[in-house]
This record gives C-alpha cells, sequence and structure tokens, in this order.
C-alpha cells in the first residue's frame, strides 16, 4: 500500500502548496513563520479541496446511523466497516483516485463505487462486519466477485483502468 | 396471472431504495446503488419488488419524501439466471408484490448488476 503513495507528489499536495504560496505569501513574511496562522490555513485547504470530499462527509453521516435507519430494519453501519472504507478512502485520496459513491447497505455493510473514466468499467469494494468483496462489472463481460484484501488494492486499480 | 406464477420477460418491476433530501444515498446521477437490491436475512432470498403493469408508481413508492423509485426489465433479472413470481399479500394490501428469487446472501453481482440496469423513475 505504500508503494502507492511514496513515490511521488498527490494532487492533494500539489493543490496545497499552490494554496500556501498564493494566499499566505513568501517565506520571510511573518504570516509564514506563526505555527499557529500554517496550521489554520493547512486545515482549511483539507476541508475544501479535498477530492473526495463529498464521499468523506458521507462517511461521517454514515457512523451516525442507528438500526432501521431505511426504515425497513436495516443494520447500523459497523464499526469495522467504517474503519475500513475510512482506510481505503484515505489511500485513494492520498493518491489522487476520485471516489464514484459510496453506500451504506443493509446488513451493515458499506459499498464504495470507483468507475473508470470511459464508463466501461467499475469496481464495487463492500465492506462487512467479518469480511470485504470486491465485485468487477465491464460492459462486455460477466462481472464476477472476489474476496478483497488490501493488498490487492493496487490489482483492483490496475483492472479497473485497462483498455 | 394468479399467485406464484413466473412473470413474463417483458414485464417491468418496480423496486424503492431509500434516499432522501437530506441522506442522498443513491448515485450522483440519481441511479440506484447495489444496495438497493441487496438481500438481507429477513428477505429469506426473496427480494421484494411491484409488478408495474398492477401498479402506479406513486403506489409503489409509498412515501417519496423517504424513497427513490427504480424500474427494471424483467428480462434483465432472468439474463442472470434469476426468476420472478407474483406474490400479491394476502391481506390485499398490495396487489402488485413480487419477489425475484435465486439470489443468496452472499451473491453480490447480482444487485450491482441490477443496479447498473435499472431506470430512476421520477414522481
Amino acid at each position: 500500500m505504500q508503494a502507492l503513495t511514496a513515490n511521488y507528489s498527490t494532487r492533494a499536495e500539489i493543490q496545497r502548496d499552490q494554496y500556501l504560496i498564493t494566499t499566505v505569501g513568501a517565506p520571510q513574511t511573518d504570516r509564514f513563520r506563526s505555527p499557529s496562522l500554517f496550521i489554520l490555513t493547512d486545515n482549511r485547504f483539507h476541508e475544501e479541496f479535498r477530492l473526495n470530499n463529498r464521499i468523506f462527509s458521507l462517511c461521517e453521516e454514515f457512523a451516525e446511523l442507528e438500526n432501521n435507519w431505511d426504515g425497513d430494519g436495516a443494520l447500523r453501519p459497523s464499526s469495522e466497516a467504517l474503519k475500513n472504507i475510512n482506510y481505503v478512502a484515505n489511500v485513494l485520496e492520498s493518491t489522487g483516485y476520485p471516489i464514484y459513491n459510496t453506500a451504506p447497505g443493509p446488513n451493515g455493510e458499506i459499498m464504495i463505487d470507483l468507475r473508470n473514466k470511459l464508463g466501461t468499467r467499475s469496481v464495487e469494494l463492500i465492506f462487512y462486519p467479518s469480511r470485504m468483496v470486491v465485485v468487477f462489472f465491464h460492459e462486455s463481460q460477466e462481472p464476477f466477485q472476489e474476496i478483497f484484501q488490501f493488498d490487492n488494492l493496487p490489482n483492483v486499480l490496475e483492472w479497473l483502468n485497462k483498455y | 396471472m394468479n399467485k406464484g406464477d413466473s412473470i413474463s420477460p417483458s414485464e417491468w418491476l418496480y423496486r424503492r431504495g431509500y434516499c432522501t433530501p437530506e441522506k442522498k444515498y443513491c448515485n450522483p446521477d440519481g441511479t440506484a446503488t447495489s444496495r438497493v437490491f441487496k438481500l438481507r436475512e429477513k428477505d429469506e432470498g426473496k427480494l421484494s419488488v411491484d409488478l408495474k403493469s398492477k401498479t402506479t408508481p406513486i403506489v409503489s413508492v409509498g412515501d417519496p419524501s423517504k424513497y427513490f423509485l427504480f424500474e427494471l426489465k424483467n428480462s434483465t433479472v432472468m439474463d442472470i439466471g434469476l426468476d420472478s413470481i407474483y406474490d400479491p399479500l394476502d391481506d390485499g394490501v398490495n396487489d402488485a408484490h413480487s419477489l425475484i428469487i435465486g439470489m443468496s446472501l452472499d451473491d453480490e453481482v447480482a444487485p450491482g448488476y441490477l443496479a447498473r440496469k435499472s431506470k430512476r423513475v421520477i414522481i
């Protein structure tokens, strides 16, 4: 997983650097020297410019759901599912990969939907309290599912972006 | 059509999914997520739907402030080896009630496939 993020700056990091240069000013200014101001500016950046901001907001919302949230007996998302989806969402954010959507399911699971740019392939990562599943969808092939492990994420993204 | 009869591939089915103005648990383009077609344990392997020809969108959705309604051609259900049967409720509350059968709780392919083939019904 580390290999995904170690070798290059993410889009978020580049945007943050540009933001700091244009709004904070040159390093010799007093504002830049103030550690507290720097931290405030940095946090503001993260709130405004996260690539998957909508997804992170939804994850926060899922954590507040109670049992029967859909009026039809759906279980609240499990803490394990919430932990795992936050981990994967942060990895994808740090690599600059957009998440198409996420949704809670009726059995305490949470699903992440990833799509390629052409709309010809998509992948769902589904996090249950005690298992993880990946489902592959291709416009001209039979869909199939496998057990998901975090180590497989690079392979999943590679399949998703094949042409 | 009698209770237990198979539904023709040319018929359309309705399935509703939770989605409110505050909690937008559908796709950004308004289509269904796979979770809308996911079985739960209490379903006992039978996913509830409504037969479009026996109801109206307003009746089928129940509460449009809490649910979106999606439609799906029955041939799509049959394409992946599932079946659908007519199952009107005995108390007469829902004469359109039907069931998609053949899915298992562990099946993640069918919910995603059906969601991708469904269309939202604008009410």
